[in-house]
This record gives C-alpha cells, structure tokens and sequence, in this order.
C-alpha cells in the first residue's frame, strides 16, 4: 500500500486523480486542496510520496517544498510536481527531471503519473 | 545782368541806330526839301509871278484895244496883274529884289495907266489919231514891262539852273549817305545780334541740346551753360532736376529690377479683369510668352476657376477689386499647356491718390514642391500611425504572452478533469472492472462537461482579448471592463497570491471607449501593479466619475502595495521602453502605449506612488452621460 498525498486546488482533478490512482494499483490517495495544511497533513498522513501542483493561490508549489525541506522529517519526502508549464513531450524527453525535481504535466495521464512516482520513489529510496 | 536789361538795352541800341539813320535820312530830305523849297517857292515862284505879271498885262492891254467896251476882261487881267505883281513882291521880297520889284510894278502901272488911258479914250469916243497914240504908249508901256520882266526873269532863270544842278547834286550825294547810313547801322544790328545771340541764343541752343542728351538717357549729363542772368538760373535748375530724375530713375529701375529679379510670379491685373503686366518669374511659371499675357482675362491662369459674369469674379479675386486682400491662400493656377499646379497666392488692390482702384496685384508661390513634401510627410505619419498600431497589438500579444503561461495551466486545468474523468469511465468500462453506481458515473459525465465549458469560456474570452482592435468606440459600463479584465487575469492565474478589491462608483457609468483597447490598458495597469508587488499583495480597482468644469469625467485607480516607484523616475515612466523590472520581461513600451490609448480617448493617465508602501495609476477618461445617446 503506497500512501500518496495528493496536492492540487482543483477539487475536480484531484476527485479523478484519486479515483484513477486507487484504481489502477495499491495505492491509498488523500487529497488535500489547501496548500497550506499540507505539512500538517504530511506529518498526519505519512505519505509515501507527494503529488503536488505548482500553480495554487495563496501558497504555490515551491514554497510547499521549500516549507518541507526545512524540517529534517518531511526533508527526504520524494514530490512530483504536476505542472501546465511544460509540455508532456517535453517533461518525457528530459526523463521528467527539471532542476533535480520530478515533473509530471497535466493535463495528467494516470499511467505517466504511475510511471514518475514509482521513480521518484526509486530515487528517494 | 538780367535777359530784361540785355533785351531793352539791345532793342535801344537797335532803336538808337533806327533813329540815327532817320535822323540822317531826314536831315538829308530837309536838306532837299529846303533846296526845293527855294527852287520851288521862290525861283519858280518869281519866275512864274513874273511871267503872269506880263501876261496879264499883257491881257490888259490886248484887252483895252481889242475890246474896250469889255470891261470885265481888262479887269480881271487888271486884278491878276495886280496879285501877281504882289506875288512877286512877296515872293522877291529881299533887298536883292527891290529895285526890280519897283520896276514891275511901275511898269506895269504904267501899262495899267495907259491901258485905262486907251479905254477912256475909246468910250470916249475920241480921234483914231489918239486912239492910235494912246494905242502906242500902252505899248511902249507894254514893252517896257516885258523888258523889265525879262531883266527881273534874268537872274531868276540863272537861279534856276543853279538851282536845279544844286537840288540834283543834294540828291544825289543823299543816296550813298543814307546808303552809308543804313549799312552802319545794319553793321551795328549785326554786331548786337551776335552779341544777343551768344548772350541769350547760345546758352538757351546748349541748354536744348542737353535736354536732348538727357532726354535720349543719359541721365548724369550736366549742363555747362553759367551764367549770372535768368539763363544761369535756368541751367542750374535743369542740372538739379536732372539730378532728380536720375535719383528717382536709379531708384525706379531698382525697384523694377526687385519685380524682375523675385523670385515669385507677379502679376498686375486691369480692374476689368485682364492682365496688365508680369514679371519674368510668372512668365516662367505660366508657360506663355509675355506677348500673350497682356490683355488675357486672369481667370484663364486658375486651373480652379469658378462660374461667374467677369473674369475677375470666375478667378475668385472680385472680393480684392473692394479692398478686401488675400493672403496665402491656396489655389491651383493653369500653365499655358493645360497643366494644373500648385500656388500660395496673395493678392491685393492698388489704390489711386483719390482711393480709386487703379489695378489688382497678385503674388503666386509655387508649391508644388511642398505640397509634395507635405504629401510624403503625411504618407509617412500614416505609415508611423500604421506601425504604432502594430506596435499597440504586438505589445497586447505579448502582454497576452505573459501571461499565457497561467493562461495554459488554467486550460490544461479543465482538460486535466476531462482527461481524468474520462480515464475513470474508461476504467469502469473495461472488463473486469466493478462497475460503479450509476449516480457516480452520471456525476463524473457532468463534471466533465462542466471542465469543458469552463475551458471554452476561457479561450473565448481570451480570443476576445487577443483579437485586432477594431477601434469602434462605443459606451462600455467601466464596472463590466473592470471585473472582465480581472476575470482575464484570473484565468490567467495572477491573481492567485493577490487580494483583490474591487470599489465601483455608485451608478453606472459608461465610456465611449474601443472596449479591446481600454482592456489592454487596464490590464497593463493592474500586471504592472502584480509584478511590483512579486505577484503577492493587495490589488485595489476603483471606480468613480471625477468632477472637470462642464465635463463628465471617469476614474479608474489601479492601487498596488507593492515597492512604489521612485521620484526620479515617475516623470519617465511613460517613456517607451523604460523599464524599472530587473527582469526583461514583456516590450517596455506597456505604459507609453497605454498612455497613447487612453489619450486618444481624450482622457488622462497619471501616477502617484510612495517607495515601499505601494503605487495608485489612475486613468481618467471621458464619461458618457447618463441618457444621453450620440
């Protein structure tokens, strides 16, 4: 069972998300759509790996990131980004790799996203 | 001396002589006439008084023999002896002549006596020896008389002859004295005709001479005539006046030399309206030789003549035959082959002393030259007004392009719940699957529908934004602008970290604005205030109509909290392509083309701002009032 913690203010996307996610493997999704109760619900929820949009209101991706990075226990907690900026094609050619981060780009295939968790969790392991 | 006293004198001196030769001529006919006098009154006079005497004695003895009762013939020889007997004693009366005049006269009384004597005797009757006796010592008596006559006629016939040789000789010298006369006096006309003539005659020949001389042109002859008399005044006052008339001509031919040498035509006009005169520069500009241009009707030279009754009214100068004056205005004038041209024409009356019109005077520029000049000027600024549109849509493009980034993501939002939805149903349709209750496959259809409209709304309102400004103007309600652009900004997701606020004026208010351009403005305005504030902040939109003398105007205040700007560069902010963002992004021509746009709606843009608390742009733009339809 992978725990996956799924951050994106869409409420819509993030309904399939999790829906195709828990469909398609072992995988138990929580959704989280306030970027600002994320480190709480990271510590809560133990995820596996973090799915997390880059573009939100109010806190955006990065600072998320940045926010877990300063706390030694959520410092190593391997994230895939979700992004509208790059291109599939594009994010696929680079290995899904932009600046030592993982990037999957939406609008998201449930397969791709699949494919970058399991190495982003490789990586991070 | 004066001409007065030079004639008078030299008409005396004429006179003078005139009077010395009469003088001589007369002294001469004196002379002759006293000779003649003498010949004439006295020599002949005795000689015939003595003749008379006798023949009338004669007669009186005759007539006392033959008819002796014929009294009143011997009386009246009798009365004629007598008178001529006294004759002859006043006409010999000198001491010279006494003696004789005592003998005629006593012989002839004797004849008298006897005469009477016989006539007695013959009425007396007496004896023919008596009558014979008395008969004879009349003529004794009578005879005695004859012989005393021919003694006194002696002398007298002597005298004559003297006389008569004197009187021709007189006469004879006479003529080459007056001959002498006459041709000193004609000698001395003669000197003082040439003296008057080189006094008077000589200097007035010079003066008319020189007249000639500087009538033919010479203008700087001077006459030489000096003199002290009314001459001299007269040459020196023909030297002045020439002097004059060179001066004025000097000045005439400078200034004929001004109208042949300008540069511009110039044309003279009649009052009837045909042409009077021109300059080289017009008969150069119109083609025609000079010739051809007098008397021509001036309405031929206007390319842009109009219909009317003369040729001054059809060449639109009939208002200057009245005093009024062109000036510059600009017309089309006609060369002889028919080709029109350009021309700046002034044109204006000339005024007689008494204020009559005498002539019109016209001054032509060609501008031909700078009609062209203005012509690619204004294809140039139609050619800088076409790039500064081009330059208003490419900076809205690639405003657009800013924030397209947000914009994808925003698209790709919607698409990402199609997408998932879709991969749900899939895997709920594939074999194998558990089949999911209808109500939640009915719910994701819906939500997948709902993602695609909002996707379609975004790229439709988007597309919108994006298309080429139209620039139709027509009333917008601000509010609607407002929240629209800030709808925009919101798909493009700019808006995500800022706190939006937004304050509309109590009413509506409307702008006759072009929608798309006031748009690209207001959204310049309110990226600017996101960038200044790093895309973090409070964003304040405001709406109010602002108060201007006899105008309704609306504001607009874009209020940002973000770093502010610096005094000194305020007043450049507008400049194109100045920029304060440390990072390149977008054209740096956002603000001076959103100037130029809201300016050429007659509107305002202005800025305050306070470093480190936050910057207010504020537009202002003309409102339409409320009612009223244009």
């Amino acid at each position: 069972m992978i725990r996956v913690l799924l951050v994106d203010d869409e409420k819509d996307l993030t309904f399939f998300v999790k829906k195709n996610l828990e469909s398609k493997g072992d995988y138990q999704v929580r959704v989280c759509n306030d970027p600002r109760l994320v480190v709480a619900e990271v510590r809560d929820f133990q995820p596996h790996v973090l799915v997390l949009d880059m573009m939100m209101p109010e806190v955006s991706g990065e600072d998320v990131a940045a926010d877990l990075r300063e706390s030694k226990e959520t410092a190593r907690l391997p994230i895939v980004f979700l992004t509208a900026l790059v291109k599939e094609g594009e994010a696929g050619s680079s290995g899904n790799v932009i600046g030592g981060q993982f990037f999957v780009a939406k609008p998201v295939k449930i397969d791709e996203l699949i494919r970058v968790i399991k190495l982003a969790m490789a990586q991070s392991a | 001396m004066k001409l007065q006293r030079k004639l008078g004198l030299g008409f005396l001196l004429v006179a003078v002589c005139l009077g010395i030769v009469n003088a001589v001529w007369i002294g001469q006919a004196r002379l002759i006439k006293g000779q003649f006098d003498q010949f004439a009154e006295v020599t002949i006079s005795r000689i015939i008084a003595l003749w008379q005497a006798e023949s009338s004695a004669l007669r009186m003895a005759e007539a006392a023999v033959g008819q002796a009762g014929e009294d009143g013939a011997f009386e009246a020889a009798r009365k004629e002896h007598s008178e001529w007997v006294a004759h002859y004693k006043k006409v010999a009366g000198d001491a010279e002549h006494d003696k004789l005049i005592s003998a005629v006269e006593k012989t002839g009384e004797a004849v008298r006596q006897r005469a009477e004597d016989l006539i007695a005797k013959t009425s007396d009757g007496s004896s023919q020896a008596e009558l014979d006796a008395a008969q004879n010592r009349l003529f004794q008596a009578r005879q005695r008389l004859r012989l005393v006559i021919e003694k006194a006629m002696r002398p007298e016939l002597g005298l004559l002859v003297r006389q008569k040789a004197a009187l021709a000789a007189r006469v004879r010298t006479a003529e080459p004295v007056s001959v002498a006369a006459a041709g000193v006096v004609a000698s001395v006309a003669l000197l003082l005709a040439a003296w008057l003539a080189r006094s008077i005659a000589d200097p007035i020949v010079r003066l008319a001479q020189d007249a000639r001389t500087v009538g033919s042109g010479n203008l700087g002859w001077r006459t030489g005539v000096r003199s002290r008399d009314e001459i001299g005044q007269l040459a020196e006052a023909f030297n002045r006046m020439t002097e004059n008339l060179q001066r004025t001509t000097v000045s005439k031919r400078f200034v004929d030399n001004v109208i042949t040498s300008m540069a511009d035509a110039l044309i003279v006009i009649n009052p009837e309206g045909t042409i009077r005169s021109v300059n080289p520069a017009a008969i150069t500009l119109l083609g025609y030789p000079e010739a051809e241009l007098a008397g021509l009707p001036v309405d031929k030279l206007f390319a842009d003549r109009r219909g009317g009754n003369n040729a001054l009214a059809r060449a639109g100068l009939e208002a200057v035959l009245v005093g009024a004056s062109l000036r510059n205005v600009e017309r089309q004038w006609e060369t002889k082959e028919g080709r029109a041209f350009p021309v700046l024409c002034s044109a204006s009356a000339v005024l007689g002393e008494d204020g009559d019109t005498q002539a019109l005077v016209c001054v032509a520029l060609d501008i031909t030259e700078l009609k062209r000049a203005e012509e690619a000027l204004r294809r140039a600024y139609d050619e800088l007004k076409q790039a500064q549109d081009q330059l208003v849509q490419s900076e809205k493009l690639s405003a657009l392009g800013r924030f397209a980034a947000g914009i994808a993501h925003e698209v790709k939002n919607p698409l990402g719940i199609v997408l998932g939805g879709v991969e749900f149903l899939e895997s709920q349709l594939s074999v194998g699957s558990n089949l999911q209750p209808i109500e939640e496959t009915r719910t994701s259809l819906a939500m997948i529908k709902d993602a695609v409209q909002r996707a379609d709304t975004i790229v439709r309102d988007l597309l919108k934004f994006a298309r080429p400004s139209q620039l139709k103007r027509e009333p917008v309600a601000l509010s609607g602008l407002v929240q629209e652009t800030i709808a925009l900004l919101t798909y493009g997701g700019s808006l995500k970290k800022v706190q939006t606020q937004t304050q509309f004026a109590t009413g509506a208010i409307s702008v006759e604005v072009d929608k798309n351009q006031i748009q690209q403005v207001l959204l310049n305005l309110m990226m600017n205030a996101i960038d200044a504030m790093g895309g973090a902040g409070k964003l304040f939109v405001r709406t109010r109509l602002a108060q201007d003398p006899g105008k309704t105007l609306a504001a607009i205040e874009i209020e940002d909290t973000g770093e502010g700007i610096r005094v000194e560069n305020l007043s450049r902010l507008f400049e194109p392509f100045f920029t304060t963002k440390r990072d390149k992004k977008g054209t740096g021509l956002g603000l001076s083309i959103s100037k130029t746009i809201v300016e050429s709606h007659g509107g305002s843009i202005s800025v305050a701002s306070q470093v480190g608390k936050g910057t207010v742009f504020t537009v202002v733009l003309p409102a339409v009032e409320e009612g009223v339809r244009t």
